[in-house]
């Protein structure tokens, strides 16, 4: 991974599960990105605000604002149009993905993903 | 140290790790094996983890602080009682001066937050084989901070080892030849500067800070 490390960059991983989303995190950063942890969609929403992200990974069973709300907030907000975005699903099933890509989501991931999996996604938005 | 003969000493290390998300693992296993070191065993439980160690011997072993049942701290302290010398970096993002604290005086060798970048990941793993204590300035000015603030006075002390033999704040006046109202003012200040809600805590807290050296009958 660190022989293969992509560009620095901007990441945000947005997950209820702390855990979860510090350990995607980590990963991240060991690859040599630059992350953004929120663990609600409100935060997550702030933090696009104030940075310019370049890939966001959303856990989409999140309480309170699900995932695909906020990649629908985060989408509307993005003027520029290059961001990324990764959901992160635990089903699997069609239907959901399905709505994830209706709501503006690019690619999506099932959890839970594998380092390669996860640079794969990033990898194909470019 | 020439380049080549690094790699060389970075291909003889061995790694543990420890940490009970998958990508994690999986995460900083390709790091070191991207450096030339060699993870010769992934634990994703503490009691796996110093089984793991038991068995291995590995040089290093990097562990996650926050695990369930048996913690970062609780699994750097096994490790070290079966190895005094074995080489622990405890892995967290969690921050406060306690557990800084706790995973330091359990034995680890470094305390490295999980924002923590490759360079300086592998930079801390080579050091603390050397033998080295690697603490980030940052870390290390705030675990001052914590001693010094947190430190008892010797009468202190003393009150507090009163307090684990059981003794009521009377017989611990007598004992001292001060007052019950001075004990009462010692026990309130070590609770506040233990962190302590009652009395029972703050005798745990002594114990585990190897203030108290044994735990009280």
């Amino acid at each position: 991974m660190a022989a293969d490390r992509p560009v620095p960059e901007r990441l945000l991983v947005v997950d209820d599960n702390v855990d979860a989303a510090d350990s995607l995190a980590l990963v991240l950063a060991l690859g040599g990105a630059d992350v953004r942890v929120a663990y609600n969609g409100p935060d997550a929403l702030r933090v696009f605000d104030d940075e310019v992200i370049s890939v966001a990974f959303i856990d989409l069973g999140m309480p309170g604002m699900h995932g695909v709300e906020v990649a629908r907030q985060l989408r509307a907000r993005d003027v520029s149009g290059l961001v990324t975005l990764v959901a992160l699903t635990g089903s699997g099933e069609p239907e959901d993905i399905a709505e994830a890509l209706q709501a503006g989501f690019d690619h999506h991931v099932l959890k839970p993903a594998g380092v390669d999996e996860l640079l794969a996604a990033m990898r194909r938005s470019r | 140290m020439r380049h080549d003969e690094a790699d060389s000493v970075d291909r003889s290390l061995r790694i543990l790790i420890v940490d009970d998300q998958a990508i994690v693992r999986e995460g900083l296993a390709a790091v070191v094996s991207a450096h030339g070191m060699t993870v010769v065993g992934e634990a994703g439980d503490g009691e796996s983890a110093v089984a793991m160690f038991r068995t291995l011997r590995p040089d290093v072993a990097i562990v996650d602080l926050r695990m369930r049942p048996m913690d970062g701290a609780e699994v750097t302290r096994a490790i070290r009682e079966e190895d005094r010398a074995a080489r622990v970096v405890v892995l967290t993002t969690y921050d406060t001066d306690e557990e800084i604290f706790l995973a330091l005086q359990a034995g680890a060798a470094s305390y490295l937050l999980k924002s923590v970048d490759s360079d300086r990941l592998v930079e801390t793993i080579r050091g603390v084989h050397a033998g080295r204590k690697m603490i980030a300035p940052e870390i290390a000015s705030r675990l001052a901070d914590h001693v010094a603030s947190a430190a008892l006075t010797p009468r202190q002390q003393e009150v507090l080892e009163a307090l684990a033999e059981g003794k009521s704040n009377q017989e611990t006046a007598d004992a001292l030849y001060i007052s019950e109202g001075t004990v009462k003012a010692h026990v309130k200040a070590i609770l506040a500067k233990l962190g302590a809600r009652d009395r029972t805590q703050a005798i745990m807290i002594g114990v585990r800070r190897g203030l108290l050296r044994r735990v009280p009958e």
